[in-house]
């Protein structure tokens, strides 16, 4: 079914320049199904730019940009969403007044079918979908551990289970790409483990692929095999765990000094 | 446990009273009316807050559901008026197709401008839907075959206590079911964060310009009902002082809240009347009401909380709602809840 020879997610020459600054510049990157990349560098190396090219917010000045071999390049947001790339934010951005399980719900509304009519009739198509996405929903939050939650408001919800909660939202629109925007951001040790431990097992179990920006360097190192550095926009250096600790010019942009280019 | 569970019992035969005693109001009331034993004045009340009910629901699909904030409701409003009125009285349409004539002309104008205007923000889009319903006013004053601003007159008086109640009835069906569905989540989505919204799927465009042209539809069946019993328009009725009428009791009621809208036009349709003793005052009581509600409850009556929230529906999902059902930050109806803690009237008043 899934050929791995096929790249998943293959980007080609992205650069995103807002009027004089470059923010991303020649960015290449080739994903297998079922891979997990992180993409580190100091703020503002552009790696949340990457991720509003990837997902539409951004288009992208130059570049090309596929999914599954399909061009989506410059395609509006929602058509992504359901080409297949979810995404969590940076700054937690949840529909803050709706409870935990409408959040979830909205992700999942755009596997269903039945039309305008049949769902203000209430007609038999619009309450069995109904039904089933309900039920998908609390499986999701379960999955995350939110179930309890379902009907507060998500405002309401402690900081990390705000974080989880954008991960199962994400999940809802079945996405086969999908992109963590700093996931632990704010959260102890002992939440970035039970967080590394969801990421680990939702990649499981979803066949997901998945990018992950992380400053948390234990995170990273502990469940990326490949790592890309962003530094100003450039790539500067790729591979696995163990040769992004010793590269030079990893060790320059994070410890500052002169950039040797 | 048993404490709960012995509340719910109470909860359950409150409601049910509750609901039986407003269905025997409704139905004494239509066999009343039927029988002709409501006086013409009193009818002519509760025919005018029907309208007023239509208006508001409609309005504050757009206005509090989708958040967009459009204000130019008596233009929709007025093209649905003269549409029907033209077609009884030209064309000898029966009432119910010249209704739905007028709602669909009105939808249809609210989607070729929702789709240009919608994708203004905020004050912008007010001030654009403002102005839109002062053209439509201006080109019906320049149409030959309105009668301009002398008028239109001549239609069948259609209109009685009856229709109004059906519309009514079916508004609100069609804009609850709406709201608690797939697309309404889709639509609340965009009100709570429209970027967010795009990136798990959502077409917020469409959703906006969906929901513009449904409050549009029933803004105009409202302004055909208005037409056939009035049986006199003239564009002036259509004014901004009409919309802002209409979007006040939307505020009032609650920005989000179908069950606000509905109480709102009520008391707004009825207070000017309970004042009339007051005569010269009337006006200066209205405004300071007004004024004292607002300031007192920020969020409307009801905030974005529905009548069946309060009466404890638990109906949709397992295990109920601990202790929410009246958890609107914006301000259940004065139900102290915890999502109140974090969004304290005050707090909400700095928002606006």
């Amino acid at each position: 079914m899934v050929d791995p020879t096929v790249p998943l997610l293959d980007v080609r020459g992205l650069t995103m320049a807002f009027g004089g600054l470059v923010a991303v510049a020649n960015f290449n990157l080739s994903l297998t199904p079922g891979e997990l990349v992180a993409l580190i560098g100091p703020n503002g190396a552009g790696k949340s730019t990457i991720f509003n090219c990837l997902t539409g917010v951004y288009r992208p000045t130059r570049g090309l940009i596929r999914l599954k071999e399909t061009d989506i390049t410059g395609w509006p947001p929602h058509r992504i969403a359901r080409a297949g790339i979810a995404r969590t934010f940076q700054n937690i951005r949840l529909f803050r007044d709706l409870d935990a399980l409408d959040n979830v719900r909205i992700a999942a509304h755009l596997r269903q079918k039945a039309t305008l009519a049949e769902a203000i009739l209430r007609l038999p198509r619009f309450r069995r979908e109904e039904k089933r996405i309900t039920e998908e929903s609390y499986e999701l939050l379960e999955l995350v551990g939110l179930a309890h939650r379902a009907r507060q408001k998500a405002r309401t919800l402690p900081y990390g289970e705000q974080r989880r909660l954008e991960i199962a939202r994400a999940l809802a629109t079945r996405p086969v790409l999908l992109l963590l925007d700093e996931p632990a951001a704010g959260m102890n040790p002992q939440e970035t483990d039970e967080l590394t431990q969801l990421i680990r097992m939702i990649q499981e179990k979803f066949n997901l692929t998945v990018i992950l920006i992380e400053h948390d360097m234990r995170l990273v190192m502990q469940i990326a095999p490949r790592i890309i550095v962003l530094d100003y926009g450039q790539t500067i250096a790729e591979g696995s765990p163990e040769e992004i600790r010793s590269n030079p010019r990893v060790i320059q942009a994070y410890l500052g000094g002169e950039a040797v280019v | 446990m048993d404490r709960s569970a012995k509340h719910n019992t109470w909860w359950r035969w409150l409601r049910f009273a509750l609901l039986g005693a407003g269905l025997l109001l409704l139905a004494a009331v239509n066999l009343w009316a039927y029988q002709g034993r409501i006086d013409f004045y009193i009818l002519g009340i509760l025919t005018v807050m029907g309208i007023n009910i239509i208006l508001a629901t409609s309005l504050n699909l757009i206005n509090g559901f989708a958040g967009q904030f459009a204000i130019g409701h008596a233009g929709f409003m007025a093209i649905g008026a003269y549409v029907s009125a033209l077609l009884t009285t030209l064309r000898s349409l029966p009432f119910l197709p010249a209704l739905i004539a007028g709602g669909l002309a009105a939808a249809l104008v609210g989607l070729g401008v929702g789709i240009p205007t919608l994708r203004l923000r905020g004050d912008y889009l007010a001030i654009a839907t403002l102005g839109l319903g002062e053209i439509i006013r201006v080109i019906i004053v320049n149409l030959p075959i309105t009668g301009g601003a002398f008028g239109f007159s001549g239609m069948p008086p259609y209109t009685n206590f009856f229709w109004v109640e059906g519309a009514v009835v079916v508004t609100l069906l069609v804009l609850s079911n709406f709201i608690r569905s797939s697309p309404g989540r889709a639509l609340l989505a965009v009100r709570e964060d429209e970027f967010a919204a795009e990136t798990v799927g959502v077409p917020t465009t469409y959703y906006k310009v969906l929901a513009f042209a449904i409050g549009s539809f029933f803004a105009g069946v409202a302004g055909g009902l208005f037409a056939h019993y009035l049986l006199f328009i003239d564009p002036s009725q259509f004014g901004i002082l009409k919309s802002i009428e209409i979007l006040m009791m939307v505020v009032l009621g609650g920005l989000g809240s179908f069950s606000g809208s509905v109480v709102a036009a009520v008391l707004l349709t009825a207070l000017p009347e309970f004042l009339r003793g007051f005569a010269d005052y009337r006006m200066v009581i209205y405004s300071a009401l007004l004024i004292l509600v607002m300031l007192l409850r920020p969020s409307g009556l009801f905030g974005q909380v529905e009548i069946w929230q309060l009466l404890g529906d638990r109906t949709n999902g397992p295990g109920g709602l601990p202790g929410k059902p009246g958890g609107s930050g914006r301000g259940g109806l004065a139900m102290p809840d915890k999502a109140g803690a974090t969004g304290s009237p005050r707090e909400v008043a700095g928002q606006w």
